[in-house]
């Protein structure tokens, strides 16, 4: 292959953003990305740039072939770990890095280019959030701008950041044609993304875990009311029951779906649209569990999902498989409803299950105290009464509590967050002989607009459900005995001040009518439309968009619809490329380009600007006698008529342009071979 | 890839391979000296790094469809489109040029050889680089040994843009100027526009000189003129011609020998600056070898142009007769330049 090199005086100009965007997508994959392949692409990075200041001189091809097959074998290790996608986009990565070290020529700068290209499409795996495809869409356009300048010649910069940019500008129309268009296929084979690529709810639970999430401020889901908006108290987003406690951890039980299907006919035949009912739309983001959100109790009305979504007997919402796609659904949840599914037989032992002897100090405190008590109430109030406000703080920085932690943060360290609460008054419920359960799902929710919420990850929340004989589950939430804003106004508003400075966002809750939380609802309709018009559009959609146009959807409306798109791409182009401007752009020739046509046919080309007159003395020596002659009458004629005739001449300049007509008319006239006047 | 295999099936189908795509490629290329690009002569396909972004447009459409994510597919068709708005902006980047080829500048067999090239440019697009190369098609004999490529990259700028490109080193004689093939990745290089184009333009190739010492005849042997055997006298007398006789004239210039055959009154003419006469023949040298001898013959020229002395050309095949200046010289070289041996020459002829 033969070397050709980027020249110097483009060649910051085009490193840079390929560095910048190279940064940038890494950031945006962070979470995917080994700690070795950080440290190699920063390596690369620090190379790279200093080949745009200074000449390195290159690094031999052996060292890095082997560095090459050094990173292919620990990848191949580690790809257990880390799953295939992940790997694959650890593998991109390398390949860039290696690439980079050692960019010489042209052929390199592409590969590069390339890598680049599959990783932003890799980041929109993980990402596809309207904020995030944007930036990627501007990362994409700062890596064709880069190839632009490659090739730009002796282009000014800023000529060619045009050019390039109304080149991108052009393809957008011919983009959105071809996504509205072009058939949706069914996914050829399933594939499995990896646990690690979006953090969420999990389906077990050791007090610690919430603390993390707490931390992300990434969108869960969006709930749009059609009626009233729940008040916070009530904003509690059922998502996952846990049932089973080994001693630390929270877990779903194995046996739990197969009830769950009578349950849910149940459901069906219960629901009354009298009751007083929330009715909202959900617009999930994908999550990594088959575990969906919803206020209590839900009844679905409609699923605009592709996957399809079932109620179990612990009202919670689920799909059959893990769904990489956002789901869609529209539900009545029965607010004022008792939660009174229980079936004794087998859910006494399942509610009540606990692990011997884990937590002594508190099943000594609970045989001493709770037991003896006989009444529901009776034993709520004495376990109320231990979660004082005095004495226990709301933390997200709890100590850690590997040994016995029911024992060791009721007794010892008092300080935790939900999880911690929820755990502690669900072993103490079940020890004093009440079936109870932990739920985990979300907590409150941002008032985007005046009937959307928005619930994020650090809305995320534990709380506990207690069986009372008569009124069925009943909801207690001990976090809000201890920070009662936690419930009410979120997250935020329940950490010491000390602690909240961790969190530098902004939060439209602590400024609730500032520009940046207007911008930041605003921002939340364009994601909500985003999602519905984009992300959502599907085989449906472009159905519906058919039967809109063509009033019904059939064989040949569909190929119709095709046709029209297509012919609506090739109009487009028609548009930018043909020379309509040359064609019609038709004024009728004046008498001089006739004869300047004339002229040029027989080989004598005026050059631009020329003047007549040099033209003439420079062409006079070859012209065919008669032709020279008339030519010689014409042009002072023309001059005659152009320069000199003053206003006061006006009768006989009349005159003259019928003159000069008549002269061009004979000039015209007279036959040439055209070749006789060339020498 | 050697004589041997050339039995070969495959070798046979590649032979014919070749032979087509070269006859096919010669109706294309277009021979005339200037030439508008347009459909008809231009080549137009993705580059390496075009097939490389289809490759990557269709593994995305692939895993968009796979995973259901319209980000990736709109990924996919963005750079579908951006993939098709290149061809065009390519095509029609590349056939707003206008190349003419002007003659090639004669020069000796050593030296560098260049091709003018005039590229006109309409103003739609400006900027960009034309790659300008020789197109060496593969022989039919099947050998790799191509010399090295030669090419130019010519960066537009303006309407009219003046080149020369560096041809391959030449032997002697007069040759036909290589297909040149003009390429450009427009855009954002990932369409390739190329084109082939065979100037009608002949490369005249002087021998190089070669340092040899001077033997300068008299006479030309072979081909006795009516002056030559005067030459031993008209060369002590520096005699520079004879013409017609005019009363002011001394009258011992007047040729009485010419006088005597009945030519009339002829006056011998004789410059006092002009130091020597005589020829340069390819007898002389030829013991050297063929192309040695007309190496020599070439240097012998050069100097006797430099010393003003009036010189004849005898190369067997043709003669050029006794005369100085540039145009003479350039005469000559053309003749050393073209020459090419009748018959076996004797190489035992004598030196004078």
């Amino acid at each position: 292959m033969q070397y050709r090199s980027i020249n110097k005086s483009t060649r910051a100009s085009v490193y840079l953003p390929l560095l910048l965007v190279f940064v940038a997508v890494l950031l945006s994959m962070a979470q995917v990305l080994m700690s070795w392949v950080w440290v190699l692409s920063a390596c690369a990075m620090v190379i790279a740039l200093l080949r745009v200041t200074h000449k390195l001189p290159n690094i031999k091809s052996m060292t890095l072939n082997l560095l090459a097959i050094f990173c292919m074998v620990l990848l191949a290790f580690l790809s257990n770990e880390h799953g295939l996608m992940a790997t694959m986009v650890n593998l991109l990565v390398v390949a860039g890095c290696l690439k980079l070290i050692n960019m010489q020529n042209k052929r390199d700068f592409y590969l590069i280019l390339a890598i680049q290209m599959f990783l932003i499409a890799c980041g929109l795996v993980y990402h596809q959030t309207f904020a995030f495809v944007m930036t990627y869409f501007l990362l994409l356009v700062l890596l064709l701008i880069s190839a632009f300048l490659v090739n730009r010649g002796d282009l000014k910069l800023s000529k060619s950041y045009q050019q390039s940019i109304k080149i991108i500008a052009q393809a957008l129309p011919i983009t959105v044609a071809l996504f509205i268009v072009a058939p949706r296929l069914p996914p050829f084979w399933q594939t499995v993304v990896d646990k690690s690529a979006q953090t969420g709810l999990s389906e077990s639970l050791t007090p610690g875990d919430i603390a993390s999430l707490a931390k992300t401020d990434d969108l869960v889901f969006r709930a749009e009311f059609t009626g009233a908006v729940p008040p916070p108290e009530h904003r509690y987003w059922r998502s996952i029951v846990l049932d089973y406690f080994d001693g630390n951890t929270w877990s779903i039980a194995s046996n739990v779906l197969p009830t769950n299907q009578i349950y849910s006919d149940r459901l069906e035949s219960n629901s009354n649209n009298d009751e007083p009912n929330y009715h909202y739309l959900v617009m999930a983001e994908p999550n990594n569990t088959k575990w969906l959100f919803s206020l209590d109790i839900p009844n679905i009305e409609d699923n605009m999902g592709s996957d399809e979504i079932y109620v179990n007997g612990q009202y919670q919402l689920y799909t059959s498989a893990i769904s990489n796609s956002p789901s869609l659904y529209i539900l009545r949840s029965r607010y004022q409803a008792p939660l009174s599914n229980f079936t004794p037989i087998i859910d006494n032992e399942r509610y009540l299950q606990l692990p011997q002897d884990s937590n002594p100090r508190t099943d000594t405190w609970v045989e001493m105290n709770v037991v003896p008590k006989k009444t529901f109430e009776g034993k709520l109030n004495v376990i109320n009464s231990l979660f004082d406000k005095q004495i226990f703080k709301y933390t997200l920085h709890p100590p850690l509590m590997r040994n016995k932690p029911i024992d060791a943060f009721l007794f010892d360290h008092q300080k935790g967050f939900c999880s911690h609460y929820a755990s502690a008054l669900t072993y103490i419920l079940r020890k004093a002989n009440i079936p109870a359960r932990m739920v985990a799902g979300y907590q409150g929710g941002e008032l985007q607009s005046d009937n959307m919420l928005s619930v994020r990850q650090y809305d995320a929340h534990a709380w506990v459900e207690a069986y009372h004989p008569d009124k069925g589950w009943l909801r207690y939430d001990p976090t809000a005995l201890i920070a009662p804003n936690r419930a009410l106004s979120g997250l935020m508003s329940s950490l010491s001040e000390h602690e909240s400075h961790y969190y530098n966002h902004t939060f439209s809750s602590i400024f609730p009518d500032s520009f940046l939380s207007r911008m930041r609802k605003n921002l939340a309709v364009i994601d909500f439309n985003w999602n519905t018009f984009v992300l959502e559009f599907g085989q449906d959609s472009q159905a519906s968009l058919i039967e809109r146009i063509f009033g019904e959807l059939n064989q040949k409306n569909l190929t119709s619809f095709l046709i029209a798109t297509f012919a609506a791409i090739a109009l487009f182009l028609a548009l930018l490329f043909v020379p309509y401007k040359k064609w019609f752009s038709y004024k009728p020739r004046s008498d001089l380009d006739k004869v300047l046509r004339k002229l040029d046919k027989l080989g004598f080309s005026r050059k631009n600007s020329e003047p007549l007159y040099s033209f003439y003395q420079r062409i006079e020596s070859q012209l065919p006698s008669d032709l020279k002659m008339v030519l010689a009458q014409y042009i002072s004629i023309f001059y005659r008529h152009h320069y000199q005739a003053a206003p006061s001449m006006n009768a006989s300049s009349a005159k003259i342009r019928k003159d000069l007509h008549s002269i061009s008319r004979k000039l015209l006239n007279i036959k040439v071979k055209p070749n006789s006047g060339i020498k | 890839m050697n004589g041997i295999k050339q039995d070969t099936t495959f070798s046979k189908l590649r032979k014919w391979y070749l032979n087509l795509r070269r006859k096919w490629l010669g109706k294309q290329s277009s021979n005339k000296n200037e030439i508008q690009f347009n459909i008809n002569n231009t080549f137009i396909m993705p580059s390496g790094f075009g097939w490389v972004i289809i490759a990557i447009s269709s593994s995305l459409f692939i895993l968009g469809t796979n995973l259901q994510n319209n980000t990736i597919l709109l990924l996919c068709y963005f750079l579908s489109a951006i993939l098709l708005l290149c061809v065009f902006h390519s095509f029609f980047y590349f056939t707003q040029h206008t190349v003419l080829f002007t003659p090639i500048q004669a020069d000796y067999e050593n030296r560098q050889f260049h091709l003018p090239i005039q590229i006109h440019s309409l103003y739609n697009y400006e900027g960009g680089s034309l790659r300008i190369s020789i197109k060496h098609f593969k022989s039919l004999a099947l050998t790799k040994s191509n010399p090295p490529l030669a090419e130019l990259s010519a960066n537009i700028n303006g309407q009219l843009t003046h080149l020369k490109l560096p041809l391959p080193p030449q032997t002697r004689g007069i040759h036909q100027c290589a297909k040149i093939t003009i390429s450009a990745h427009y855009g954002f290089g990932l369409i390739k526009c190329w084109t082939h184009l065979s100037p009608k333009l002949d490369i005249v190739v002087y021998p190089k000189m070669r340092k040899s010492p001077l033997i300068l005849n008299r006479s030309n042997s072979e081909h006795q003129l009516a002056l030559s055997s005067d030459s031993q006298y008209v060369i002590s007398d520096n005699l520079q011609g004879i013409r017609e006789y005019q009363t002011s004239d001394p009258i011992h210039h007047v040729s009485w020998k010419h006088v005597a055959k009945g030519q009339g009154m002829l006056t011998k003419d004789f410059n006092e600056n002009m130091s020597l006469t005589g020829w340069l023949r390819l007898s002389d040298y030829i013991h050297l070898g063929i192309e040695e001898a007309l190496q020599c013959l070439c240097f012998q020229a050069q100097q006797l142009e430099k010393d003003h002395v009036s010189f004849g050309l005898d190369l067997e095949t043709n003669t050029i007769l006794p005369n100085q200046g540039e145009k003479h010289l350039q005469d000559c070289l053309h003749q050393l330049a073209i020459y090419t041996p009748k018959q076996p020459l004797m190489s035992d002829r004598e030196e004078l």
